[in-house]
């Protein structure tokens, strides 16, 4: 469709193709035989490191800017490194050296590009250019052996500072915000999501009070959303999820509340409404929310953004306030999927299809139905125990969702990384990068 | 081609001095077509004869010299004009002279290492052939034919089988089993797959052979993967508990030996490929590395070979004792 993946994760590639919707073009470019791509897993069963510098790749790093730093009396440069227009990390002239010395020895037999010289004395400002751009130049040379950027050397240099700088360097985060607006906000990189959030609603200009009835959330693709936990780090997701769901970020501000009757108290606070109103409008084009009969009446409310009295009449619909999650198969359906959905009313089970198309039947729990809940030991699914009138309790097991995009044949082996899956010891950390829909984070953190 | 000296009016042949006796050998040209050349080993003896004919006898014909050579080489596609010779035996024929008439010279290259195995691949070519040249002023008169070469190995000592759990995650757990790790090109691999864990709908399972022929060496290396098998060994959903049994014969397919690092120029190595594919066309593998080798049946003649020894051995003497030479061979038999 006109975007140029060279290079690109199998992940974007997946997120552009369903960004396309109904629509895709695709521009083949031969390569040679020795460079196109082979079905090569490492593996770990031949005993021998064995290193394929052929395997080449594009990827985006760049040093834009130098930085003067003073930390401990002591003045030096630190050079700030990005990946496709984010921040990664900022790392003074001796980390280089120190990464060019551990590279050479893990990959002893590549002839690697030289690294800009040692210079004992200060460096004017020209050199220090020079410099900047002989680094990125080095970066990017290196990074596109597959093997070596993707080395535990590579990947460790890109991520955190060998050396501490007082508190980490800074970083920029853009946030997404529900009124379709982007706002860009300075904190430290090692940031938690309460102090990424303080950042956005103090730029916003949320009041304490309103920044109660809002959450961090990181955009999964265009159908689902997943709040931050309290104690994760938004950079990390910030530089490694690249959807095209939202431009340019994979963190979003969205609405987390559950009690209408607190909403409408917010009626007078402007920003609050103008925020809820957006996500409204795009819960409705969604269909998680359903207009039905009102929908004409809600539509002319909409356009002539009448924000207050569009949200009164949408409150009274189905599907406000609701948590809604990526189908999944449940144990209490032999055959098709089932959509759940929860809210300050119940906790909602819809059946589906297993392509996710809802189907007629639905099944409320209310709250107090629900004795217990947990998720099984090897946190692949949800289960509750519920109890209705005189029956006895019953638990319900959903399964995390497993549903990677529908493609057309020919495609899903164009985009072999994604259907194929090495098997790998099962002792080891599975490689599970492709499926992190299926995080155990997927779950509702907050259930009432 | 020329219009002076010998041109066409001389014509060179190689012939061995076992041709009648020694075994061919098929084997794919670079073109894939099948040919039969004749098959040597390690250490064997290349004797023969070169023959020159001259198509008007009693007319000089003037030449530097004429010489026969052994040579073993490989060649890289992609470096036509550099071939690797790692062997390479001269032997001369004839000095510097005349001729008149047709002549045949004969030659011995006695226990010849010819430590590879012949091998024509995607990228890269290792063969043996005997050259014979008559050195002109202008052009050369050269003949080549070529041998082919089969290394062979015993039964290796250290062969264990090959068992591990893989899967991913919460999704899938198996474990596969193959009864070697090393095999012979006519031997069947014979295993199994157990799933300990099955939460995908699995469509059905296949093992497929792949062979990779690496060639070069540092940033310049190429790998051509070949798959030489795809065989379904399951159809339909396993569950949890179910075994799946291998039998793989591996005659029917076109086999090489496992080379590994040949004078430092290509490697020619093969991988058992299990694939599961479930129903939304998404494949898990595991690929797994074995070594194949070449079975001599050198056995056989070796056992004709030692019946004969035996019954010499026993000759003359009374005849319960010729009564037990038959059960020679039946010995041998059991070993093999």
């Amino acid at each position: 469709n006109g975007v140029n993946v060279e290079g690109a994760t199998h992940k974007q590639v997946v997120d552009l193709i369903r960004a396309g919707e109904k629509e895709l073009i695709l521009t083949v470019l031969s390569v040679p035989p020795h460079e196109a791509d082979n079905l090569d897993p490492s593996d770990d069963s031949l005993g021998q490191s064995f290193y394929d510098y052929t395997e080449k790749q594009a990827v985006p790093i760049s040093i834009p800017t130098y930085k003067h730093v003073e930390q401990n009396g002591e003045k030096f440069v630190v050079y700030n490194v990005y990946m496709a227009g984010r921040q990664l990390c900022s790392k003074r002239y001796r980390e280089f050296a120190i990464l060019h010395q551990n590279l050479k020895r893990e990959f002893a037999n590549f002839t690697f590009p030289r690294l800009p010289g040692k210079w004992p004395f200060s460096l004017s400002e020209q050199q220090l250019d020079s410099r900047r751009r002989g680094l990125e130049e080095y970066l990017e040379k290196v990074c596109s052996i597959r093997v070596i950027g993707e080395s535990d050397i590579m990947q460790e240099f890109l991520s955190e500072s060998d050396e501490n700088y007082n508190g980490v360097s800074d970083v920029e985060l853009r946030v997404a915000l529900p009124d379709i607006t982007t706002v860009t906000v300075r904190v430290k990189k090692n940031s938690t999501t309460d102090q990424v959030y303080q950042a956005v609603a103090a730029k916003v200009g949320m009041d304490s009070i309103t920044a109660n009835y809002f959450a961090l959330f990181e955009v999964i693709n265009h159908s689902f959303v997943r709040k931050l936990a309290p104690n994760e780090f938004p950079h990390k997701l910030y530089v490694q999820n690249y959807t095209s769901a939202v431009p340019g970020t994979c963190l979003t501000i969205r609405k987390w509340l559950f009690t209408t009757e607190e909403e409408v108290l917010l009626n007078d606070n402007d920003l609050a409404v103008t925020y809820f109103f957006h996500q409204a409008v795009d819960d409705v084009k969604k269909g998680y929310i359903k207009a039905e009969e009102k929908s004409y009446q809600l539509q002319k409310l909409c356009e002539q953004r009448k924000m207050v009295m569009y949200l009164n009449m949408l409150r009274t619909c189905e599907g406000y306030n609701e948590i809604i999650f990526p189908h999944c198969s449940c144990d209490s359906r032999r055959k098709g999927h089932v959509i759940t959905a929860i809210s300050i009313k119940h906790f909602k089970l819809h059946a589906c299809t297993e392509e996710g198309q809802l189907e007629n039947q639905v099944i409320a729990f209310e709250w107090d139905e629900m004795q217990r809940w947990d998720t099984d030991e090897e946190g692949m699914a949800f289960c509750f125990e519920y109890a209705r009138g005189e029956k006895k309790p019953r638990w319900v097991k959903i399964f995390t969702p497993y549903s990677p995009p529908v493609l057309p044949p020919a495609l899903r082996f164009y985009l072999y990384p994604f259907y194929f899956f090495p098997l790998v010891k099962v002792e080891e950390e599975a490689t599970d990068k492709d499926n992190r829909n299926c995080s155990k984070d997927n779950m509702c953190s907050k259930v009432i | 081609m020329s219009f002076f000296g010998f041109g066409q009016s001389a014509e060179l042949e190689l012939v061995l001095s076992d041709a009648e006796s020694r075994r061919r050998g098929e084997h794919k040209t670079e073109e894939g077509k099948k040919e039969k050349y004749f098959l040597f080993y390690d250490g064997e003896t290349v004797s023969g004869r070169v023959v020159l004919t001259l198509k008007y006898p009693n007319k000089r014909k003037e030449h530097q010299g004429i010489k026969v050579e052994f040579i073993g080489q490989i060649e890289l596609y992609y470096d036509r004009g550099n071939h690797h010779e790692f062997v390479s035996l001269v032997k001369d024929l004839a000095r510097p002279g005349e001729f008149t008439q047709s002549q045949t010279f004969d030659f011995e290259f006695t226990h010849v290492e010819k430590p590879y195995e012949s091998y024509t691949g995607q990228n890269v070519k290792l063969r043996y052939f005997l050259r014979a040249t008559v050195s002109r002023r202008l052009n050369d008169v050269v003949k080549e034919m070529d041998i082919v070469v089969h290394t062979l190995s015993t039964y290796p000592e250290l062969n264990s089988s090959i068992k591990m759990e893989v899967g991913i995650e919460d999704c899938l757990h198996i474990e596969f089993e193959y009864n070697k790790s090393k095999y012979h090109l006519k031997d069947v691999i014979v295993g199994k797959i157990y799933f300990l864990l099955v939460r995908i709908k699995i469509k059905h399972m296949e093992i497929d052979i792949i062979k990779r022929e690496t060639t070069g060496t540092g940033p310049n290396v190429y790998h051509e993967n070949d798959t030489i098998a795809k065989y379904e060994i399951m159809d339909g959903a396993p569950v949890r508990g179910e075994s799946i049994p291998i039998r793989l014969f591996l005659a029917g397919y076109e086999l090489t030996p496992t080379m590994r690092d040949i004078n430092k120029k290509f490697s020619v190595r093969y991988y058992l490929n299990l694939v599961l594919i479930d129903e939304e066309e998404r494949r898990y593998f595991k690929q797994q590395e074995v070594v194949l080798w070449r079975k001599g049946d050198i056995v056989r003649k070796s056992m004709s070979h030692q019946a004969a020894i035996a019954s010499q051995r026993f000759e003359g003497t009374s005849s319960h004792t010729e009564a037990k030479t038959p059960s020679q061979p039946a010995e041998n038999n059991g070993r093999q």
